[in-house]
């Protein structure tokens, strides 16, 4: 479990996460949505170690995020955290990255060579597999850092913007459905973010709304529904909750251009 | 097969280079200085480029009989042998590390070369030798976790360079030294099958004709940040302290010999800034290393309007080498104001430089728990390719 006490994150004057408190069961599938700028990222940042809140702090099963060496150490290994860009090495295969990386998490490597073998099968990468990363497409590339963040068969996997990067249809549905499968099959849990509430909504069980670094709506689906929604669907219930004055916005643009 | 002592000569073409190196410098430096000699003896001592050559040689090849015969740096020597029925009583396959008749044939004939120059001392050639060859074996003890062997003999590498003055003193020492350096062959070959493999493999220019593995290092952002991998663990108060003196001993030494109008360079200044600017170095280095990818959780501005101008978990690690550098020119004020002794205040003040940036917090502790914002290496990186 992933429990949030009270943080509250600003890199300059401005707070971009204001006293979020909040707690995110094992084996849920969380999509943390809201407009560019209101603090998705960083909310997963804070979740993943990369920032250290100014106030409050983060716990996952009970440790609590930098308190010690080895309690980070043993975050670490259990929750892994992946940007919406990651910086690859450009000149390894992808599947030497992956064997890499999965070597840091100490899984046994002959585990390991399979796991990769079925990663980069997955991701319509077998044939690539073994050419280096500098000749795969954006699409390509975001999907070995995707894969990079499942071979750590880590128990819980904060994924920021894990749809976005040139992701093809077919590696959109694979991702849907491989996380769907991970909690439901394998108990993991998983955080991601998104600012297109369509594509998540359909994996999520659970929604984090933030706006203004503040928690608009947190719960499950369905309760969110019933408390938020009273007839609409859940489309619309969430485009009122996310983006309130975008439709203002609209009327007044074309209203601006009949004058 | 061939004796082992018969195997220990560079291949012949470095021989060749060798010798046309020494034979060019030679010619070339007695016809530039029968046209210009007045003026360039003042800026270099061009009559002794040849003996310099020479030295140069002598440690190349000290250097080549240790890190080209020990199997410590030969990972596919290293890989055969374990694959092989090799054991510690047999003497090396590709020949030995320690000194054999051969390398006194070839130290003799270099030293009998550098006699035809006239600064030479029958002393000079033989000490560079063992003074390489017993760096270099101290370079196996430190990777091997021999320490303390280690230790002694930088400690005692300084004796010899302070008491150059007294070559039988020096030579004394330098032989006891070699007398080390062998019971760090001998052990490292002992113990070669216990190796610590993974340990060794950390070592990335130990890695560099393994072409296969998968490598832990380089893997870009996330994974080299953010991975749950410890580096090492804090260094203990004795370490410190250890390091710190042999720091001091070091400038102690480096400042007699700067200072020695033997040696002193036309137009030499005061050695004192060179010896204290290294710590000072070291210290933004550790600065750079530290706070590099671990950037402070609030800018600047940021710390001023909300008040909050100390952040004690992140601001720690500038006390260490704040410290370092502060103490530089305090000392040297109060030597000053005291009249001390520079011979005695230099060394005692990269002690205590040493000393300082030997302190908390551990890079592992910084990097786990420190209170920083972590950055993703910068997009420069000509290695990294950053996906959209």
């Amino acid at each position: 479990m992933i429990r949030v006490v009270d943080v509250t994150q600003h890199y300059g004057i401005k707070p971009v996460l204001k006293g979020i408190s909040l707690e995110i069961p094992q084996g849920s599938r969380t999509a943390v949505i809201g407009p560019n700028g209101t603090g998705k990222s960083t909310f997963l940042s804070v979740l993943g170690g990369v920032l250290s809140p100014q106030h409050g702090h983060v716990e996952i099963d009970g440790m609590v995020r930098r308190s010690s060496v080895e309690t980070e150490l043993a975050i670490r290994k259990k929750a892994v955290y992946l940007p919406d860009r990651c910086y690859l090495p450009k000149n390894r295969t992808g599947r030497e990255y992956l064997l890499a990386v999965g070597a840091l998490y100490d899984i046994e490597q002959e585990k390991l060579l399979e796991h990769a073998a079925r990663l980069l099968a997955l991701f319509d990468l077998s044939e690539l597999g073994d050419s280096p990363i500098r000749t795969y497409s954006a699409g390509q590339q975001k999907k070995i850092a995707l894969s990079s963040a499942l071979i750590t068969n880590a128990d819980v996997l904060l994924l920021d913007e894990p749809f976005s990067g040139g992701l093809d249809p077919a590696g959109i549905f694979a991702l849907r459905h491989v996380l769907q499968r991970l909690t439901s099959e394998q108990n993991k849990t998983i955080v991601l973010t998104s600012p297109v509430p369509e594509l998540v909504v359909e994996i999520a069980d659970r929604l984090l709304i933030i706006r203004d670094g503040e928690v608009a709506a947190y719960g499950q689906i369905d309760d969110l529904r019933r408390e938020l929604g009273a007839g609409r669907s859940l489309e619309e219930m969430l485009h009122e909750v996310i983006f309130p004055e975008t439709l203002d916005v609209v009327e007044s643009y074309f209203a601006g251009a009949n004058r | 097969m061939k004796a082992p002592h018969q195997h220990v000569l560079p291949p012949l073409v470095y021989l060749i280079i060798a010798v046309i190196m020494y034979i060019t410098t030679v010619l070339l430096m007695d016809v530039v200085t029968s046209f210009f000699l007045d003026e360039l003896e003042l800026i270099l001592p061009l009559h002794q480029a040849g003996l310099g050559v020479l030295g140069f040689i002598t440690t190349a090849y000290a250097a080549y009989r240790v890190f080209g015969f020990h199997p410590l740096f030969q990972l596919e020597y290293q890989d055969w042998l374990r694959s092989s029925p090799w054991t510690f009583e047999k003497p090396l396959p590709f020949g030995p590390v320690q000194i054999v008749p051969q390398d006194l044939l070839v130290v003799g004939i270099m030293t009998a070369f550098s006699l035809l120059h006239v600064e030479a001392t029958p002393f000079i050639i033989p000490a560079t030798f063992l003074i390489t060859y017993v760096s270099s074996i101290a370079c196996v003890a430190l990777i091997l976790g021999m320490f303390r062997k280690a230790y002694l003999i930088a400690f005692g590498l300084g004796v010899v360079v302070y008491y150059h003055n007294i070559p039988w003193l020096s030579a004394v020492v330098l032989l006891g030294l070699y007398g080390v350096a062998w019971q760090v062959i001998e052990e490292s070959l002992r113990k070669f099958r216990n190796w610590d493999e993974e340990w060794l493999g950390e070592r990335s220019f130990l890695k560099f004709n393994i072409k296969d593995a998968p490598q832990r290092k380089n893997l870009g952002w996330p994974h080299d940040l953010m991975a749950p991998v410890k580096l090492s663990d804090s260094l203990a108060q004795t370490t410190v302290v250890a390091v710190a003196l042999l720091a001091g001993w070091w400038s102690f030494v480096l400042l007699d010999v700067l200072n020695d109008e033997v040696y002193r360079l036309p137009n030499q200044g005061n050695p004192t800034p060179l010896l204290v600017g290294v710590a000072c170095y070291l210290a933004v280095f550790r600065l750079f290393a530290y706070c590099g990818n671990y950037a402070s959780p609030i800018s600047l501005p940021g710390r001023i309007f909300t008040g909050r101008l100390i952040i004690p978990r992140y601001d720690y690690v500038f006390i260490a080498p704040a410290m370092a550098l502060l103490i530089t020119p305090l000392l040297l004020l109060a030597a000053y104001y005291w009249e001390w002794n520079y011979d005695y205040v230099v060394p005692f003040i990269v002690f205590v430089q040493f000393y300082c940036l030997g302190q908390g917090p551990s890079f592992d502790t910084w990097k786990l728990t420190g209170h920083h914002r972590i950055r993703a290496p910068l997009a420069a990186r000509g290695d990294l390719v950053q996906t959209q």
